[in-house]
């Protein structure tokens, strides 16, 4: 309780852009904390911010071929991770009414764009 | 049994040479292709790829099947044909420089790489001049829808 108590005063919250988990602050693992420079029982994790932007992101967008019915049912996460964005937006365009698709694509765009590039 | 001699052994190189991915003549082709595309002005609007991509998506199946082997200048010359038969408006000299640099590169990547990877290439060409396409005109829809409502506001 003491640690998570802690955190508000922590370093999570002046580097917002990493990512952080716990680590045991048993005298046994001294080296090991030392090693993974652990700072106040937490170790770093590089890019866990930008892979969580990734990944709700590609939440997004299978939320918005589910919505037209475009999905590729259980596998349409791996399936958009393996697709060209481009090639999710035609399928978006060929399965949804055309007068709606433009309602949600700059959504999808905005999406596929940060899975893609960020 | 015993006077049977172990046959040689056939070695053959196996493994694949490291050939680097074009990522960059990619997106230098998509950009130029990209480029052109702003002259064609397709008869029915929407997100359709046949309407978005116009001849370009010719132009990709015509070089992926060597329609005219390596002649920047057929292709670029079939193309200004479809375009200003099918395109609202006509092609401007910058549009046949955009065209003309991107089959350069595709004609040499073509060249250069197997009919399976130059496959990947087309794929990834095709769809990466769709989807910058496709946002330009979600982005200029936004701003209208903006602008109307702007309108609407002010009018009230």
């Amino acid at each position: 309780m003491r640690r998570f108590s802690n955190v508000t005063t922590s370093i999570v919250f002046n580097e917002s852009k990493k990512g952080y988990t716990k680590f045991p602050s048993d005298v046994l693992f001294k080296d090991y904390s030392r090693k993974l420079s652990v700072k106040e029982g937490w170790i770093a994790i590089d890019g866990l911010e930008n892979a969580l932007t990734k990944l709700c992101s590609l939440v997004l967008v299978e939320r918005v071929l589910s919505r037209a019915k475009a999905d590729y049912g259980k596998d349409t996460l791996l399936r958009i991770l393996a697709a060209e964005p481009g090639e999710v937006v035609a399928r978006y365009v060929q399965h949804s009414d055309p007068e709606k698709s433009s309602k949600y694509m700059k959504q999808l765009i905005r999406a596929l764009e940060l899975w893609s590039d960020g | 049994m015993g006077d049977k001699k172990m046959r040689k052994p056939v070695l053959l190189k196996v493994g694949w040479e490291k050939v680097e991915w074009p990522t960059q003549q990619i997106a230098e082709a998509i950009e130029n292709l990209f480029g052109y595309l702003g002259d064609y002005k397709p008869e029915q609007l929407g997100y359709s790829k046949t309407a978005i991509m116009g001849p370009v998506g010719k132009l990709l199946s015509m070089i992926e099947a060597s329609q005219f082997g390596e002649s920047v200048e057929s292709y670029v010359g079939h193309i200004i044909n479809i375009h200003n038969q099918s395109s609202k408006k006509l092609i401007t000299q910058a549009g046949i420089e955009r065209l003309r640099k991107g089959v350069e590169i595709l004609v040499d990547l073509k060249r250069r790489f197997t009919d399976r990877d130059f496959h990947r290439i087309v794929r990834s060409v095709d769809y990466g001049v769709y989807f910058r396409k496709a946002k330009e005109i979600a982005e200029r829809h936004e701003r209208k829808q903006e602008e109307a409502k702007k309108e609407g506001e002010q009018s009230e």
